[in-house]
């Protein structure tokens, strides 16, 4: 697989029962579930359980995906109705006080579907556009976005890099970033809506 | 669009924080999350013998027996459909009653990815009835003379 494939490709390489076309739609869009199932208050069995369900069903549905350019508002609405359908079904059976209703008390800042789409896949096209680049300058970036944060000191011990050049490199890659095929293809295909702000 | 569109990527502050949230949302996925997402894959090859019935209706989703209140009583019903052929649920603490319509003679199994849960016998007029077990990924199978039947995966 290319550095960009698209969603067409993987669906249908997927279909006629392509592993490795598969993982990358799971690499692609796991992330998305659990930022989904991130807005409910989920054990983390429920989680698991939401998320094994939502790939079980996309196995079998694979054949009926018209246009996969859908698939990632089908894996988020599978997603949230699944989450929503084991968060009622807990506090039916957990409900101390009558007066609060938990159906509408349990999420109320929820964020909707499309801005949970929207958000996710300019960070899955970032998560690929930093997959793109070369080690050193991955390297980099993703030391300086560590969490806990890692200080210049030690990134410069660690990647033999002066000091006072981090920052001036750190712009020259970020420029690299820019101009992956992942960037530059979201950038051109959302040109109308401005996602990426360009 | 407005907390979307704020981003501008030709801010290299504004990219770094962008960029790290899209590090951290991958790593917040559980390890085991992956795997299961990727051996989903697996049971491919053998769903393709099988002619999948679509959930229809989850009674646990529809927001207008929320309101009558419906979905507090301790019963869920789901549909599942393919063509002419459905099968209803109905999911109690300790039960699961079904039936097939139009009646079949068939032997229903509930499964999970690993294991088979339950297993009953239709009567004349397509129903059956098991214990319903704790929780998991599930879905019912049988056969007629013609073809092997799956129902969509559904949480218990």
């Amino acid at each position: 697989m290319s550095d960009v494939t698209t969603n067409t490709e993987l669906v249908n390489a997927a279909a006629r029962g392509d592993q490795g076309a598969w993982d990358l739609i799971v690499k692609r869009y796991l992330p998305l579930v659990y930022s989904v199932i991130g807005n409910f208050r989920l054990s983390r069995s429920d989680a698991q359980d939401v998320n094994q369900t939502v790939w079980l069903r996309l196995v079998e549905h694979l054949d009926d995906i018209r246009d996969p350019r859908a698939l990632p508002g089908w894996i988020a609405v599978t997603t949230r109705n699944e989450a929503l359908h084991l968060l009622r079904k807990r506090t039916r059976t957990v409900q101390f006080d009558p007066m609060s209703n938990p159906m509408f008390d349990d999420h109320p800042q929820s964020p909707s579907i499309d801005e949970d789409l929207l958000r996710s896949e300019r960070r899955q096209v970032l998560r690929e556009a930093l997959a793109e680049l070369p080690q050193k300058q991955r390297e980099l970036l993703l030391l300086l976005v560590a969490d806990p944060p890692v200080s210049y000191r030690e990134i410069s011990k660690r990647l033999r890099i002066p000091l006072g050049s981090i920052g001036p490199t750190r712009a020259r890659y970020l420029e690299r970033l820019r101009a992956t095929s992942a960037l530059k293809v979201f950038l051109a295909s959302d040109a109308d809506t401005n996602q990426f702000g360009a | 669009m407005n907390v979307v569109a704020k981003f501008d990527d030709r801010n290299d502050d504004d990219l770094m924080a962008e960029l790290s949230a899209a590090v951290a949302e991958e790593q917040l996925v559980p390890a085991d999350a992956v795997d299961d997402a990727r051996g989903a894959f697996q049971l491919r090859a053998v769903d393709q013998e099988f002619a999948l019935l679509a959930m229809l209706y989850d009674s646990l989703l529809d927001q207008e027996a929320l309101v009558r209140g419906a979905s507090r009583a301790s019963v869920r019903t789901l549909t599942f459909q393919r063509g002419e052929l459905s099968l209803e649920i109905e999911v109690t603490d300790d039960s699961i009653v079904g039936q097939v319509i139009p009646q079949q003679a068939a032997h229903v199994t509930l499964t999970t990815r690993q294991a088979t849960l339950g297993s009953a016998d239709t009567d004349e007029w397509g129903t059956f009835m098991m214990p319903r077990p704790a929780v998991g990924s599930v879905r019912l199978i049988w056969s007629t003379a013609s073809e092997k039947l799956v129902t969509d995966w559904f949480s218990l």
